[in-house]
């Protein structure tokens, strides 16, 4: 895998995939026949199976499908008409940009990459080449990539299937009501505050860093006189209707007023309601189906159940456990790393490791190591699963900010150092001080400090985001024409605020004790200067490389 | 409390979005703050109380 991240492995990755699925198989299969017999081999195929989650797959789909319905109708040029109306109200147009970057979060679907598919070609005609010429090559590219960061983290806190409820069934051993939701709060939260820091991101460093790697034109120079015209936009009846069985679906989807129901089965209802109402073809809704995401989420599954099989996920925990014993990082530094692992190992979707290691985490809590208690594992759960659930965004193996780099033009990596600085400078330490300050008081009544613990929060929110969005400014002004030089300065900001995060969620753990927070910032330092090196260089020349061969 | 504080988030979020999107006028960075207190509230709508 780690080769394919860094593409000296140059085949597609779910090819790499399957073929480390086999291999992972294979290794397992003879271990398992020599330690523990012709029986445990006999069964290893059942759990091989039984690891693979399909849940995201055919949300996926399904979700695909229902954006196809709207887009074959004529849905998309609805939304267009009504975004002006919206763009004329006094919210203007960039209060409607900021609430369509947040839309993701707020409908919180199962997975991103279903509203991603259905709005991103949207986004794209705010641009000069899609039509509406509102805003510039410079503006579409924070647009899209922060539309895109919102998207690949909303799964995260969904109610119908989210990445997040992993985690709160752990905590359902303590917290009563925790399958109600104790994570999404935070995850929402932080979530937001990322999206504007990764905006920022954009802006300053990375058009700095790859000036030359987003294909998008700006639109010619006109002459001082010449007033540009905006395009009139109509839709079709059937758009409007399509629109809105497309809300209404996501609404059921979302609140379930008639009682528990999958949300492929109501997305499907919804596809089949568009193919009456709004007389469109089955092959139309077909056609809204990438295949990329989801056969690499497909692979992505294949290996994590061979790994859960063969107990590779096991030995992940035992290496990372072992973390602990090394003076420098303890229990807090070896959190402060687990909380940036996905990070460090972006796959296709979060839920390949998530299912993996949020076990792993809760052997961390009372329930058998005893490093954490109940309120503690809340706290570190709550900033493993916002980083986690970002993961698939920064993923080159076929992960969701792909879809926005598709959109934007641009080379593969472009929006990786944006994406991976937000997780893991803002998110992860803004979920756990969240977590710590808010929404244990509301998930544990016997313990209600709510005002100003509020003000605490907020202090904390402004605190971190002056900090990094000061390092970042800082950054931006020193990059020069010098790609290595570059590099270094913005590795240089990730060890800063890798440290400042590691050392933030160790005070949420383990309040002021000095040394447990010396240990947090020497984990963060760890995770950053691991996730700092992950961020490409330059990205044309490696693309190439990676394409053509290293003759070129 | 939600509420507040994801009115207060949203806010936020919506100035810087706006600043990043190169529209940092008062008025603009106004209209972006109100988008997200929008979308603060619409987010703490869909939460846990």
């Amino acid at each position: 895998m780690l080769l394919t991240l860094f593409g000296y492995i140059r085949t597609p990755v779910q090819t790499v995939l399957v073929l480390s699925t086999v291999l992972c198989l294979f290794v397992g299969a003879v271990f398992r026949y020599a330690y523990q017999g012709l029986n445990s081999l006999m069964l290893m195929p059942n759990e091989f199976l039984g690891g693979i989650i399909l849940h995201p797959i055919t949300a996926l789909l399904t979700g695909l499908f229902l954006a196809g319905g709207l887009k074959a109708s004529g849905g998309f040029e609805a939304l267009k008409v009504l975004l002006r109306y919206l763009r004329k109200s006094p919210l203007g147009l960039v209060g409607t940009l900021v609430i369509l970057i947040n839309l993701p979060v707020i409908s919180s679907l199962p997975c991103g990459r279903i509203l991603a598919a259905a709005l991103l070609p949207l986004l794209f005609t705010f641009g000069f080449e899609g039509g509406l010429g509102l805003l510039t090559k410079a503006q579409l590219v924070v647009l899209i990539g922060a539309f895109t960061r919102n998207a690949m983290g909303s799964c995260g806190p969904s109610p119908i299937g989210g990445v997040g409820q992993i985690a709160e069934g752990f905590l359902g051993s303590f917290f009563a009501t925790a399958s109600d939701g104790i994570l999404r709060a935070p995850q929402a939260f932080s979530l937001m505050l990322g999206t504007a820091v990764v905006a920022l991101f954009l802006k300053m460093v990375s058009q700095k860093l790859y000036p030359d790697d987003v294909a998008l034109r700006d639109a010619p120079v006109s002459s001082p006189g010449q007033r540009r015209m905006e395009p009139e936009i109509t839709a079709p009846l059937e758009g409007y209707l399509a629109l809105v069985v497309f809300v209404i679906s996501l609404l059921i989807a979302i609140f379930q007023p008639f009682g528990k129901m999958p949300v492929q089965s109501v997305l499907v209802a919804g596809a089949l309601l568009m193919i009456v109402v709004c007389r469109i073809r089955l092959t139309d809704l077909l056609e809204g189906i990438i295949l990329l995401p989801v056969t690499a989420m497909a692979a992505g599954f294949l290996a994590a159940g061979a790994l859960a099989a063969t107990g590779g996920f096991n030995a992940l925990g035992v290496l990372l456990n072992s973390l602990v014993n090394i003076p420098f990082l303890g229990v807090a530094g070896m959190l402060a790393i687990f909380v940036q692992f996905q990070t460090i190992l972006p796959l296709s979707c979060a839920r390949i490791l998530t299912a993996a290691l949020v076990p792993v985490l809760y052997l961390f809590g009372p329930a058998k190591f005893g490093f954490l208690d109940w309120s503690q594992l809340a706290i570190v759960m709550a900033a493993y699963i916002i980083n986690a659930t970002t993961s698939c965004g920064p993923s080159p193996l076929g992960g969701g900010g792909m879809m926005g780099e598709g959109t934007m033009r641009a080379e593969t990596g472009f929006i990786k150092g944006a994406y991976t600085f937000a997780s893991m400078a803002i998110m992860a330490p803004m979920a756990a001080i969240y977590m710590k300050f808010l929404n244990l008081s509301i998930f544990q009544p016997s313990d209600p400090r709510f005002l100003g613990d509020i003000v605490t929060i907020g202090e904390f929110a402004l605190v971190i985001a002056a900090v990094n969005i000061l390092f970042i400014s800082v950054g931006s002004s020193i990059f020069s024409g010098n790609a290595s030089k570059n590099f270094v300065v913005q590795l240089t900001g990730f060890l800063f605020s890798g440290a400042i995060g590691g050392g933030i969620l160790a005070f949420a753990l383990f309040e002021h004790n000095i040394w447990a927070i010396l240990q947090g910032t020497a984990g963060g330092i760890f995770a950053a200067t691991l996730i700092g090196l992950m961020v490409p260089k330059v990205l044309s020349r490696r693309m190439t490389a990676t394409l053509s061969g290293p003759e070129v | 409390m939600t509420w507040i504080i994801f009115a207060f988030v949203g806010i936020l979020s919506g100035a810087i979005i706006a600043w990043a999107l190169d529209m940092n006028s008062p008025k603009e960075l106004m209209q972006g703050a109100m988008g997200g207190l929008i979308a603060g509230l619409m987010m703490s709508a869909m939460l846990p109380h």
